[in-house]
């Protein structure tokens, strides 16, 4: 192998870049593109998925547990404490909220604790965070949509229209203490925080955890991902990388054909070379390891160029924010860019297959070739 | 006896016509020993060359090659890097590779230890030892040639085939070369087999041939 490297490094470095020189550059800057588009791409797409998995776990915790028994579930309070996890223990109810003449069904969760309040990052308008029983934190559309501001009195109703002794519709008065802000999942459309003791229903209770649960098998076992929770818009976002990977791996595929136009060239023009070659002793896999070896150092060359340079675009976009959005449209401020090692991983892999299958193709005349009648010819 | 060719025939075919190149050649080559054949072109000299040194196959006879027929070696890819040494028409080196890179190549194929020293030496006695880092390009016809037996030398062969290797130089190399040749004969008791239109060349020959018709004679 160390032979053939060699030899390919002379062939594609000690020869006229007029005779090879185009063909190779065309694959190059093929490869290049390929390369640093995909990782651009995809850094794109990793940067809004990690925005909305931030979003969903200020509201929604990593875990769920459901059907939480006090009694019972002791033992899974014992693990989160054992394992060090944040948790928040709520009813999660539908109530229609009514601010004068305007209704809306709304998701209430009612936290048991009011400590565990502090478990939700909420982008709150008002920076304190503390509630009181008859206080509420709505959403920031929700509240646009009622019309209803800081300090204004809203009324609940359970949605199963009970009534009370005036055959009224029994309702709890609450007030409203701070508005939050959730745009990427719309939560705050329809998702209110209360912590309210009276209307908690005990028999419906879920725990919400943060944390690293793979040590417990309790916690593993009866817990529900954010991943699980969102599985629509996460497997959208998942369906969306893979065909942005295939899709821009095309721009590989074409200019692997280039490659292999490359290898079809150098190895015409090599063929009196690898007859010597065989004259002496090489074996066809070693010579034909030459030509793929010509391919990979095009190839690997023009990949890593294009990695790293995507690397570094996306380190100047994170630490200048050269790209700015209009939080209006896009809900972030400058363009979310995250890469991963497994995603360069993920390139490279694609571009050493793609690549060595169009080099391994046009070199099978080499094990037809006589090298005896064309050393002859070429005397 | 280094080699023995027992009843070899070639033939080719060319659209609907057979063309028996080599019929039922015989031949026995004792080590040390200058062979050279000559005869017209198109008479087969290098079809039998390239069946000696296991570069295609006869369609019968047997190529024995120190007690051993090479039909039945495995990896003929070593064996002719080991025991056969090559020298064409057209000096046939690697123009993108340095001359020492040229000669050592048939050593590092073999994945033998490269001793710097004994390839100095042997530029020395081929007197290019000041044009070891050069390339082909930079090089006469005559100093190419010189340069193509260094690599078929290199991993001391038990037979170097030439094939027409004066054809391309003029006179004064033409005897450059007979002298080297026999040179490396004497002092390293090296056998060659040279096919040959030059009767220079020719004449150097222990045993004088002549390929004619498919048939090889004595002369």
């Amino acid at each position: 192998m160390r032979l053939s490297f060699k030899i390919a490094k002379s062939f594609l470095f000690k020869n006229d870049f007029s005779k090879n020189g185009v063909v190779n550059v065309v694959s190059f800057i093929g490869l290049f593109i390929g390369s640093l588009s995909i990782i651009l791409s995809i850094s794109v797409l990793n940067g809004f998925q990690n925005i909305l998995k931030e979003e969903t776990i200020k509201v929604n915790g990593e875990y769920l547990i459901s059907n939480y028994n006090e009694v019972s579930d002791l033992s899974i309070i014992d693990e989160i404490k054992k394992n060090n996890i944040q948790y928040s223990i709520f009813d999660n109810e539908e109530f229609i909220l009514s601010n004068n003449s305007s209704q809306k069904l709304v998701t209430i969760k009612n936290i048991l604790n009011k400590n565990h309040l502090k478990f939700y990052k909420l982008n709150l308008i008002n920076k304190e965070k503390v509630l009181k029983d008859n206080e509420m934190i709505i959403g920031k559309s929700l509240a646009r949509s009622l019309n209803i501001n800081v300090g204004d009195n809203v009324n609940i109703f359970s949605k199963n229209i009970n009534l009370n002794s005036l055959a009224l519709p029994r309702s709890t008065k609450f007030k409203v203490v701070n508005i939050y802000s959730n745009r990427i999942l719309r939560i705050d459309d329809y998702l209110i925080f209360i912590s309210n003791n009276d209307i908690i229903n005990k028999d419906n209770l879920s725990l919400e955890l943060i944390g690293d649960i793979e040590n417990s098998r309790i916690l593993e076992k009866r817990s529900l991902s954010w991943k699980d929770r969102n599985r629509q818009i996460f497997e959208a976002t998942e369906v969306e990388k893979k065909i942005t990977f295939f899709t821009l791996s095309l721009i590989i595929i074409i200019a692997s054909f280039n490659l292999c136009s490359a290898i079809i060239q150098i190895s015409s023009k090599k063929i009196r070379e690898i007859a010597i070659l065989m004259s002496i002793g090489m074996s066809k896999n070693s010579i034909r390891n030459i030509f793929i070896l010509y391919s990979y150092l095009i190839g690997l060359s023009a990949i890593s160029l294009g990695v790293l340079t995507s690397l570094f675009l996306i380190f100047m976009q994170n630490r200048f924010s050269i790209i700015t959005l209009n939080p209006d449209y896009y809900l972030v401020e400058k363009l979310p860019m995250v890469i991963s090692i497994f995603d360069i991983f993920y390139v490279f892999l694609a571009a050493i297959v793609i690549i060595g299958i169009f080099s391994i193709i046009p070199l099978r005349f080499i094990n037809h070739m006589s090298p005896n009648q064309i050393i002859n010819k070429q005397s | 006896m280094i080699l023995e060719i027992k009843n070899l025939s070639k033939s080719f075919i060319d659209g609907k016509k057979t063309l028996n190149v080599l019929k039922n050649i015989n031949l026995s080559i004792d080590q040390g020993s200058i062979i050279t054949i000559k005869g017209p072109s198109g008479s087969g000299k290098s079809t039998l060359l390239s069946l000696i040194g296991t570069l295609d196959k006869p369609n019968k006879g047997e190529v024995i090659f120190d007690n051993e027929n090479i039909d039945l070696i495995e990896d003929l890819n070593r064996f002719r890097n080991d025991k056969i040494g090559y020298i064409f028409q057209s000096h046939n080196l690697i123009s993108e590779l340095s001359l020492k890179e040229n000669v050592i190549l048939p050593r590092e194929i073999s994945r033998k230890k490269v001793d710097h020293q004994e390839i100095k030496d042997l530029f020395q006695f081929f007197e290019l030892d000041d044009r070891m880092h050069s390339y082909p390009n930079d090089l006469s016809g005559g100093e190419k040639q010189r340069v193509s037996v260094m690599r078929a030398i290199i991993n001391q062969p038990s037979i170097v085939i030439a094939d027409e290797p004066t054809g391309n130089l003029d006179q004064m190399n033409v005897f450059k070369m007979i002298d080297l040749f026999k040179k490396l004969n004497n002092e390293h008791n090296l056998t060659f087999i040279i096919a040959t239109h030059d009767n220079e060349v020719f004449s150097i020959g222990d045993i004088k041939l002549q390929l004619k018709e498919g048939y090889l004679k004595n002369i």
